[in-house]
C-alpha cells in the first residue's frame, strides 16, 4: 500500500513537471522535423530542378532550351542553396489586395496551382506590419517570400538571416534591363547582393474631387488643375481659394503626412543618416522649410487636422457623413489608386449616399515624387526555392505576365516596355478617376524616382517627424525649434544604432 | 513519555511526500519566475548591443544605464532617455493618485450603503454585478471603446456631437489634462466594482454586535461610520491601498492603447512601464531592443514600489496590535527562559 502511494506521488509529480516543460520540448521536435525533411528535400532537388524548366518551356513558347536562354526567359535554376519540395508557397504580407490578382497572373504564366499559393497577412500597416514581421520569423513560421515595405526593406535585405540572395531561387539582375532604374538598387544589400525585385513603382500624384475643383476653382480638366498646382507656392495659393469658397469646410490636403510624404521624396535631396550620424545642419537640410510651411497651411486650415491611416482620413473624401468635403483631395501613390486601395475607400461604394465614385482625378502635383513600393524577399529558410523563383520572375521580370497584372489591377508596373506600351494602347481606364489614365498621368514621374538617399532608418524618422510636426501643429508644442528638437530626441532614442547630435 | 510518542509520529510522518507534491510547482516557478526575475537584474548592467545587426554584442557597464536614466548625461541620447523617464514617472504617480482617490472613496461609500441593514437596498446583487461588470472586460476593449467615445477622432461620438452643436472638434489625447482625466476615469470605473466588494467583505467581518449596540445607543449613521466602520476597516484599506498602488505604478494598458494614430503614445501618458516596453521592443525595423535601459528602469521601478509599500504598511500598522506583538514575544522569551531554569532543577 505504502509503495502504491509513493509510486502514485511520484508519478504525479513528474506527470506535472513533464507538463510544465511541453513548451520548451516542443521546439526542439519542431527543429528537428524541419531539419528532416530538409534533407529529405535535398535529395528532391535534383529531381524537380529538371522538373522546372520542362514546366515552363510548356507554358512559355519563346524558351526552347533550358540552358543559355533561361537567364532571359524564365528564372534560372535555384543553385540548391535553399529549400525544395514543400506543399505551399507561403507568401507573407501586410495585404492581400495585390496577392489576389497577383495568383491569377503567376498560375497562368507558371502552369503553377493556384491552390499552392498562400498567404500569411499580419493585418497591420507600414511600421506595425514590420513588428509584426519579426514575431513570424522569431516564431520560425513557415515563409517563403515576404514582401518588404520601400521604407523599411533595407533593414530586412541587409540582415542574412532574414533575407537570402535571389540567386538562390534563380533571379539575376540581368533579368531587369527593362525595370525603372532605382529598383535594382534598392534591391540589393549593403554588399550588393541582389535581396530583393518589385513589381510596381510608387509614383506619387494628387488625386483630386473633380466637382469640388469645378464648383470653387471653376476647374473642369486636369491640365488646368495641374497648372493652378504646379508648384507648392500655386498649391498653397490654390488652397486658399479653395478655403474661402467652401467657407472654411475643404482644406487642399488631406493630412500632414501626404504633404510630408510628397515634399520629403519630391524636395529632399541629401540622406538622413550619414556614417551613422544624424547631425543637426543635415535634419535641417532635410526638413527644408517643411515645418514652417506645414504650421503656416495647417493653421489657416489648408491641411485637413485627420491623421494618415486613421478612421477620420479616407471619409473625407466622400460628400456625405461626418468628414464630408473636408478635403479636396489625396496625395496618393500609384498603389492606392487601384480597385480595393485608398481611393476607393475614399470614394466609398458606388451608390451609397455621399459617395464620390469615379469623381476623382489625378495629377502630378507640386512637385514630383513617390511613396515606397514593395520588394519580395526570400526567406533563407523557404522551402520552395523553385516556386519562389518562379513566382517573382512571373511578377518582376516576365512582361507578358506584367501586362496581365497591369490589365487586371491598373497598378503602374516596374517595366518600362510594359508600361509604355500600355499607355501607348490607351486602353488603361481607371473607372474610379472616371475613365482617366493614371499610368499615363504619373509617368513622367516614375522615370524620375530617386531612391539613391534612402536608408533603413526611414520609416522610424518619418514617424517621428509627422508626430512631432503634428504636435507642433495642434500647438502642443510652442515653437519650430521646440518641434525640431522634439523629433531629434525621440530619434535619438528609437534609433539605437545612430548617433543623434 | 512525549519524546517517544514524538520520535513514532516522526517514522510515519508523511511529510516528504507533501514536499514531492509540492516539488513541481517550485521547480517550475524556479526556471520561469525566478531565473527572469535575476535576469533583469544581470540584464540592467548590460549595454544594448545587437549581434544580428553587426554591432557589438552586450557589453558590462556596471551602473551606467542607471546614471543615464537618472541623470542624463552627455549626449541627446542619454538626456532624452533621462527626461523620458522622468516624466514617465511623473505621469505614473498623477494617474495613480487620481484615480485611487475617486475610486476608494466611491467603493466606500457604494459599500457602506450595500451593507447598511437599515437602508436595504433592493436588487443588490444585480448592482454588485453591474459594477463589477467594467473589471471583466479586457483593457483593450475597454480602450477601443474609449476610443470610439472621446479621442482625437473627429469621428467619436464627443466630437461629432461637439460639431454637430457648431464647435471645432476637440483633440482630447493632446490636452494632457483632457486624457490624463479620461484614463483616470477609465481605471476608476475598471476598478472601483473589485474595490467595493472587497470593502463589503471588511464591513461584513466587522462583529454585528457592534452596531447594533451602537443603534440603541442612539449614534447617527456619520457617528457609526466614523467610529466603528472606519476603524475597523482600516486593515482592509491597507490592503486595498497597498495592491492598488503595486497595479498602479505598474499602469500600462489603458495608457498604451489610448491613441488614435499609430504608434502616437502620448507623452502625458506614458508610464514607466509603457516606457519600459517602449525601450524593450525600440530600435530601427528588425528588433534591436534596449534590454539594458529596460531592465534598469523595471529593476527601479521594483525598488519604488517596494520602499513604498514597506513605508505604507508601516505607517497604517495597528500601534496597539504591534505593542500586543512586542510583549507577547517578552512573554514566550520569559516564559522558555524560565523552563529552562526548570530542567536545571533551579526554581521550585
Amino acid at each position: 500500500m505504502n509503495n502504491l502511494k509513493k509510486t502514485l506521488a511520484l508519478m504525479a509529480a513528474l506527470a506535472m513537471t513533464a507538463t510544465a516543460f511541453v513548451g520548451c520540448g516542443d521546439d526542439k521536435t519542431s527543429t528537428s522535423e524541419s531539419a528532416t525533411e530538409a534533407t529529405t528535400v535535398a535529395e528532391e532537388t535534383t529531381e524537380e530542378a529538371t522538373d522546372a524548366p520542362e514546366n515552363e518551356s510548356s507554358d512559355d513558347e519563346t524558351s526552347a532550351d533550358d540552358g543559355a536562354a533561361a537567364s532571359t526567359d524564365g528564372p534560372g535554376t535555384p543553385d540548391g542553396t535553399l529549400g525544395e519540395g514543400g506543399d505551399a508557397l507561403t507568401i507573407l504580407c501586410w495585404t492581400e489586395d495585390d496577392l489576389s490578382y497577383m495568383y491569377d497572373v503567376v498560375a497562368n504564366a507558371t502552369g503553377m496551382d493556384k491552390a499552392m499559393m498562400v498567404y500569411k497577412n499580419v493585418g497591420a500597416n507600414g511600421t506595425e506590419a514590420n513588428e509584426k514581421y519579426a514575431q513570424v520569423f522569431a516564431a520560425d513560421e513557415d515563409v517563403d517570400l515576404f514582401f518588404c515595405d520601400a521604407d523599411w526593406n533595407m533593414a530586412y535585405q541587409n540582415n542574412d538571416e532574414y533575407s537570402a540572395p535571389l540567386s538562390g531561387v534563380g533571379i539575376t539582375e540581368d533579368m531587369y534591363a527593362d525595370a525603372y532604374d532605382y529598383t535594382v538598387p534598392m534591391g540589393k544589400d549593403a554588399n550588393g547582393v541582389l535581396k530583393g525585385v518589385t513589381w510596381q513603382v510608387a509614383a506619387g500624384g494628387y488625386a483630386y474631387r473633380t466637382d469640388l475643383a469645378e464648383q470653387y476653382l471653376g476647374i473642369t480638366t486636369p491640365e488646368d488643375m495641374q497648372a493652378a498646382i504646379s508648384d507648392w507656392d500655386a498649391f498653397w495659393a490654390t488652397a486658399a481659394t479653395v478655403y474661402e469658397k467652401s467657407e472654411g469646410v475643404t482644406a487642399m490636403a488631406d493630412s500632414l503626412g501626404g504633404v510630408w510624404r510628397a515634399y520629403s521624396n519630391g524636395n529632399r535631396t541629401s540622406a538622413w543618416v550619414q556614417d551613422g550620424v544624424i547631425t543637426a545642419d543635415n535634419s535641417k537640410a532635410c526638413l527644408g522649410d517643411f515645418i514652417n510651411m506645414a504650421k503656416t497651411n495647417y493653421d489657416a486650415g489648408y491641411i485637413s487636422t485627420a491623421s494618415q491611416w486613421t478612421d477620420d482620413w479616407l471619409p473625407q473624401g466622400m460628400s456625405a457623413g461626418t468628414q464630408a468635403n473636408k478635403t479636396m483631395g489625396f496625395f496618393f501613390p500609384t498603389w492606392s489608386l487601384g480597385a480595393g486601395s485608398q481611393l476607393s475607400k475614399a470614394e466609398g461604394e458606388e451608390g451609397t449616399e455621399g459617395s464620390t465614385y469615379g469623381l476623382y482625378n489625378v495629377v502630378a502635383g507640386p512637385t514630383g515624387w513617390f511613396w515606397g513600393g514593395t520588394w519580395i524577399c526570400v526567406s533563407p529558410k523557404t522551402d520552395n526555392a523553385t516556386e519562389a523563383g518562379q513566382f517573382l520572375y512571373a511578377m518582376t521580370a516576365d512582361a507578358e505576365a506584367m501586362q496581365a497584372y497591369v490589365d487586371a489591377k491598373g497598378d503602374f508596373v516596374n517595366n518600362k516596355t510594359v508600361m509604355a506600351n500600355t499607355i501607348a494602347a490607351g486602353t488603361n481606364s481607371n473607372p474610379l478617376l472616371g475613365g482617366q489614365d493614371h499610368l499615363a498621368t504619373l509617368a513622367d514621374s516614375a522615370a524620375k524616382v530617386d531612391m539613391s538617399i534612402a536608408t533603413q532608418y526611414d520609416t522610424t524618422i518619418n514617424a517621428e517627424l509627422l508626430k512631432a510636426v503634428q504636435a507642433y501643429c495642434e500647438g502642443t508644442i510652442a515653437s519650430e525649434d521646440d518641434c525640431v528638437n522634439e523629433f531629434l530626441n525621440k530619434l535619438s532614442e528609437s534609433l539605437t544604432d545612430v548617433t543623434v547630435e | 513519555m512525549a519524546s517517544t510518542a514524538q520520535s513514532r509520529i516522526k517514522s510515519i510522518s508523511y511529510a516528504k511526500y507533501g514536499y514531492m507534491f509540492i516539488a513541481p510547482f517550485f521547480i517550475v516557478y524556479a526556471f520561469f519566475q525566478i531565473w527572469p526575475l535575476i535576469n533583469t537584474f544581470i540584464l540592467s548592467f548590460f549595454g544594448n548591443g545587437d549581434a544580428a545587426f553587426g554591432a557589438e554584442a552586450q557589453e558590462f557597464m556596471a551602473l551606467d544605464n542607471y546614471k543615464t536614466l537618472l541623470f542624463g548625461g552627455d549626449d541627446r541620447r542619454s538626456n532624452a532617455l533621462h527626461d523620458t523617464f522622468v516624466q514617465s514617472f511623473i505621469n505614473t504617480v498623477i494617474l495613480w493618485v487620481g484615480n485611487f482617490i475617486p475610486q476608494i472613496a466611491l467603493s466606500l461609500l457604494l459599500a457602506v450603503w450595500f451593507t447598511d441593514s437599515k437602508l436595504h437596498i433592493p436588487g443588490q446583487g444585480a448592482f454588485k454585478v453591474i459594477m463589477y461588470l467594467p473589471n471583466i472586460i479586457t483593457a483593450v476593449s475597454v480602450a477601443a471603446l474609449f476610443m470610439r467615445f472621446i479621442s482625437n477622432s473627429q469621428t467619436s461620438a464627443a466630437n461629432i456631437i461637439l460639431q454637430n452643436m457648431g464647435n471645432e472638434a476637440i483633440k482630447f489625447e493632446n490636452d494632457p489634462a483632457w486624457s490624463r482625466g479620461i484614463v483616470m476615469f477609465i481605471q476608476t470605473w475598471m476598478w472601483f466594482g473589485n474595490t467595493m466588494i472587497m470593502m463589503m467583505s471588511g464591513i461584513l467581518g466587522i462583529n454585528p454586535s457592534l452596531f447594533e449596540a451602537a443603534n440603541i445607543d442612539g449614534a447617527s449613521s456619520g457617528q457609526v461610520l466614523g467610529k466603528i466602520t472606519l476603524p475597523l476597516l482600516k486593515p482592509m484599506v491597507v490592503y486595498t491601498l497597498i495592491t492598488s498602488m503595486i497595479g498602479g505604478l505598474q499602469m500600462f494598458d489603458i495608457p498604451f492603447l489610448y491613441h488614435t494614430a499609430a504608434g502616437d503614445i502620448k507623452d502625458h501618458l506614458r508610464t514607466v512601464a509603457v516606457f519600459i516596453y517602449e525601450q524593450f521592443r525600440v530600435g530601427n525595423n528588425v528588433h534591436s531592443p534596449q534590454y539594458g535601459v529596460a531592465g534598469a528602469a523595471s529593476i527601479m521601478l521594483f525598488f519604488v514600489t517596494a520602499i513604498l509599500g514597506i513605508f505604507v504598511f508601516r505607517m497604517n500598522r495597528d500601534q496597539d496590535e504591534a505593542r500586543k506583538k512586542a510583549e507577547r514575544k517578552a512573554l514566550v522569551k520569559e516564559y522558555k527562559k524560565q523552563q529552562k531554569l526548570a530542567k536545571k532543577g533551579g526554581l521550585e
